[in-house]
């Protein structure tokens, strides 16, 4: 690397070799040992321009702000506890309406066993059909 | 080497809903965002705007994030710098126009840069910059991309963002220091 090469490398990346690209850091260690102060007084040229360039500060979001952008994002959480919740009230509902078809099916089945009793019967039947009647009304 | 995206664990976790990735997401780019519309702006209103849109995009865009493509933080940027042009061109701001080379001082009035605090003097300069110089300014210098990101996010060789970098430092230079508006 040669001094204007040097010169020009830094009025594109500044005064602050952290900042250039890797590959051109490299070049400027053997450039130092023989232009040390030449190297010094350009970086320092420009290191004038960096600290003004430094000096715009920008003043950080307030809380509000990032409060509202943390609020919209999508609640996807609140999308799965819906479905939670959807698929929860079906399966009660499944559960109810199968609890339901087989009580059903047993008094059905009591139904059908008592009808199998011999007709002269204890009377059991109509006492059961009348209390499940009233009760149904009450 | 594949270099790791420090960015990309939250993604997965944002789709979910996951307060905490929300949050950490929104601590990590939120100032970048605004630093940036401020710079490419240098108004307050429009780069909240920016900052805005451009998290409804990270939130909507999260649950189909594939890594090993672009690395996020350029990606958000590539959305906020579109934005950015949008608002230019609402303002009719030549985006394009790369033709001013050298910005003669003369041309600015001189209260526009004296008598202001000198943080309002270099964001004063930095909106005269043509937009090209100002946004390859922004990216390498403020942003602190490397030369080849910066360069990938304005789609030119580092070649051409070497010529726009340099000329940005050459008109701030002379905006600010030559024309004795600073005292360097």
């Amino acid at each position: 690397m040669t001094l204007e090469r040097f010169k020009k490398l830094t009025e594109i990346y500044g005064a602050n070799l952290q900042s250039w690209p890797k590959q051109h850091r490299n070049e400027i260690n053997q450039l130092s040992e023989t232009n040390f102060a030449q190297l010094r007084e350009i970086l320092d040229s420009e290191a004038k321009l960096d600290a003004l360039l430094d000096s715009h500060r920008i003043m950080p979001p307030d809380r509000a702000f990032f409060d509202q952008l943390v609020a919209s994002a999508p609640q996807a959480t609140r999308k799965h506890e819906r479905s939670w919740y959807w698929l929860t009230g079906v399966s009660f509902a499944g559960i109810g309406l199968a609890s339901a078809l087989a009580g059903a099916f047993c008094i059905s089945l009591c139904i059908s066993a008592l009808m199998t009793q011999p007709a002269e019967g204890t009377g059991t039947t109509s006492e059961l059909i009348d209390f499940e009647h009233e009760w149904i009304a009450s | 080497m594949i270099e790791l995206d420090p960015d990309a664990d939250l993604l997965p976790r944002i789709a979910k809903g996951e307060q905490s990735a929300i949050r950490e997401m929104v601590a990590r780019k939120l100032p970048r965002l605004i630093a940036l519309g401020m710079r490419m702006l240098n108004d307050r209103g429009d780069a909240e705007d920016i900052a805005q849109e451009t998290f409804m995009r990270i939130w909507k865009h999260a649950g189909e994030w594939e890594t090993g493509q672009a690395k996020f933080d350029t990606w958000m940027h590539r959305v906020a710098l579109n934005l950015c042009y949008d608002k230019l061109r609402i303002r009719q701001e030549p985006v394009e126009d790369d033709t001013v080379d050298q910005i003669d001082p003369d041309l600015i009035p001189e209260d526009r840069l004296a008598h202001r605090q000198q943080s309002d003097q270099v964001a004063f300069a930095l909106s005269m910059l043509p937009t090209r110089q100002r946004e390859a300014l922004v990216l390498q210098y403020y942003q602190e991309f490397s030369n080849s990101e910066a360069a990938n996010l304005m789609n030119i060789s580092v070649d051409a963002l070497e010529s726009l970098l340099s000329r940005a430092r050459r008109n701030m230079r002379t905006m600010l220091i030559e024309s004795g508006f600073v005292k360097g």
